[in-house]
């Protein structure tokens, strides 16, 4: 097979023109999303720190939920991963940011987390559950990310260098341990920020949801990004139905995860029957939270499940982005009926606040016009990767 | 004429192809030229060969689907019938119909179920086990699974004729064409 027409340059795969504008429209909605949460956090306080910490965990989530996947894909290879390196690898970008988003909950701590200002809540686990430990613990998550951020990103910079210039760039050491540390910082972060909004109830699976959620969420925005950016060149010439249905197999994969970690949670906590335990579950199902039960298992499990499994919707971008759009709005609900009903007030009765939509947007718009902004500053692939020649060649026979 | 009266005696025409790109091309050719019972056999699975002999869709999703959920009901349907009507036992006073704990067996018997008639299914469209093909009448055939790419010309299609369908498939220009007796 001849290679004549391999000679592939970075410059080949600019992003396309429009990019700029989706970055600009996005920073409207987030600049225009954080004057409204000003006021939210000026009029009514506890209820936007609550909106602000479901927004802040999914969008902290997307980015995370990258990372993990770029690794994944350094380890185990495979096409799917290099049309949407430069993409995850934007998203990662997006931890500085997150960083700084998250001084309202550092500031607001004391009126969200009832333990740090209620000593008798943490009498038996205050050695893990105190504030210093708290705060030091958030700087060290982020030193972990923000560090794994920056040495895939760097690696990946230097794999666009003219191959010339050296051997190629390792991956895979870094992403190994790096996944290790991954699971672990998200796992502690979901208990720290999540989880001690009760902290006398505790789940081992915990973490592990969080992690499900987050490469879920993170394969959904990927499937958004790719079907707009296949509309336009160079994608709409590269992009075969072969890199949908693969990141379509991923996703309906994710969407089973997600499902078996969540049920591996309640089939335990309900056999048991626990005083201590089954609480957790009986706020969310009494007094109208069994309805956000419902739509998360029929919209986040049941739907998502049934479609994915037909070859069809997985290889074509157009009808699988209203389902990717679907589970990433569901990942806020999920976060939302996980948060929400930790405190007495809203147990009560199904309670919905204008802040738990407002926070998500405007959050979302500042996350994406940085988004947008990292990724328009690189080529669209990863022109020197060994396996671009075979992605290049996918459609055509022989091996 | 004697062609007519000859084409039933055997199975059909056999091109044979160096390369799978000459394989793909000869297959796209045979199929805008008409034929339709006409199959590629390679000694590596080529998507677009499949393709182009016009091979769109199997039923062996539709029989794991079906499969999957028969292996579901049943799965669930016995844990019913022994917990509920067969041998009601009250364990830390839930409901007989416990449906929670009844899902981790449901799901396997999902599995195996699909399973089964995923693998099942598969052997009977291809109408396995499959002890003698017309094919293996032709020796250069078992190069098949090893370096050479063949494209069959069935005489049961309604277009076959012994003398176009050979003149047609020279102008494909094969190595070898055969014909493959009974």
């Amino acid at each position: 097979m001849s290679n004549d027409n391999l000679q592939v340059r970075p410059a080949d795969y600019v992003i396309p023109a429009d990019a700029a504008n989706w970055q600009k429209r996005a920073l409207i909605v987030g600049v225009v999303g954080v004057v409204i949460c000003v006021v939210g956090a000026v009029t009514s306080l506890e209820q936007f720190l609550r909106g602000y910490l479901i927004a802040y965990m999914f969008w902290t989530g997307l980015s995370l939920g990258c990372l993990g996947l770029l690794m994944v894909q350094y380890l185990s290879g495979g096409l799917w991963g290099l049309v949407i390196r430069r993409p995850m690898e934007a998203a990662t970008k997006c931890l500085p940011l997150m960083f700084v988003l998250f001084l309202p909950i550092l500031f607001g701590r004391n009126v969200l987390y009832a333990w740090m200002t209620n000593a008798t809540l943490t009498a038996r686990n205050s050695w893990y559950l105190n504030t210093p430990g708290w705060i030091g613990r958030w700087l060290f998550y982020f030193l972990v990310w923000i560090s794994l951020a920056y040495l895939l990103n760097r690696r990946g910079d230097a794999q666009d260098d003219p191959p010339n210039a050296g051997p190629q760039p390792r991956f895979q050491g870094l992403s190994g341990v790096g996944l290790i540390l991954y699971a672990l910082t998200v796992s502690f972060a979901a208990v720290d920020w999540i989880m001690s909004l009760d902290p006398t109830w505790g789940s081992t699976i915990y973490g592990l949801i969080f992690i499900a959620g987050q490469g879920l969420s993170a394969l959904a925005f990927n499937v958004v990004i790719l079907t707009v950016l296949t509309r336009c060149s160079p994608y709409r010439e590269i992009i075969k139905p072969m890199q949908f249905h693969d990141i379509g197999k991923l996703m309906l994969a994710f969407v089973m995860l997600f499902a078996y970690f969540s049920f591996s949670q309640w089939l335990i906590i309900w056999a048991g029957n626990l005083p201590e335990e089954i609480g957790w579950f009986l706020n969310r199902i009494r007094g109208g939270w069994g309805i956000v039960a419902l739509v998360i298992i029929l919209f986040h499990f049941a739907l998502p499940f049934a479609l994915l499994l037909s070859r069809e919707r997985k290889r074509a971008g157009r009808r699988l982005i209203g389902l990717a759009l679907l589970l990433m709005f569901m990942r806020v609900v999920d976060i939302y009926w996980y948060v929400v009903p930790n405190f007495a007030h809203e147990r009560e009765h199904f309670y919905l606040s204008i802040w738990y939509i407002v926070a998500p947007i405007g959050v979302g718009g500042l996350w994406l016009a940085y988004f947008f902004y990292n990724l328009r500053q690189r080529p669209l692939l990863p022109a020197y990767e060994p396996q671009i020649p075979s992605l290049l060649h996918q459609g055509s026979h022989g091996h | 004429m004697s062609h007519a009266a000859l084409a039933p005696a055997i199975y059909g025409l056999l091109a044979e192809f160096e390369t799978p790109t000459e394989l793909v091309e000869a297959s796209k050719a045979a199929h805008a030229a008409g034929y339709r019972k006409i199959d590629a056999y390679s000694p590596f699975p080529i998507e677009e060969a499949s393709e182009a002999i016009g091979y769109h869709k199997t039923t062996v999703p539709l029989i794991v689907l079906v499969g999957g959920i028969l292996g579901g009901l049943s799965g669930f349907g016995l844990q019913y019938w022994i917990n509920v009507i067969a041998y009601p036992l009250n364990i830390g006073g839930k409901p007989y119909n416990s449906w929670p704990a009844f899902i981790v067996p449901t799901f396997e018997m999902t599995i195996l179920f699909a399973g089964l008639a995923g693998v099942l299914g598969m052997f009977a469209l291809n109408g396995l086990p499959m002890p003698y093909h017309p094919l293996f009448n032709v020796d250069r055939f078992s190069a098949a699974t090893r370096d050479k790419f063949f494209l069959a010309v069935e005489a049961a299609d309604p277009k076959f004729d012994l003398a176009e369908t050979h003149k047609f498939l020279e102008s494909l220009q094969p190595l070898t064409i055969s014909e493959v007796p009974h």
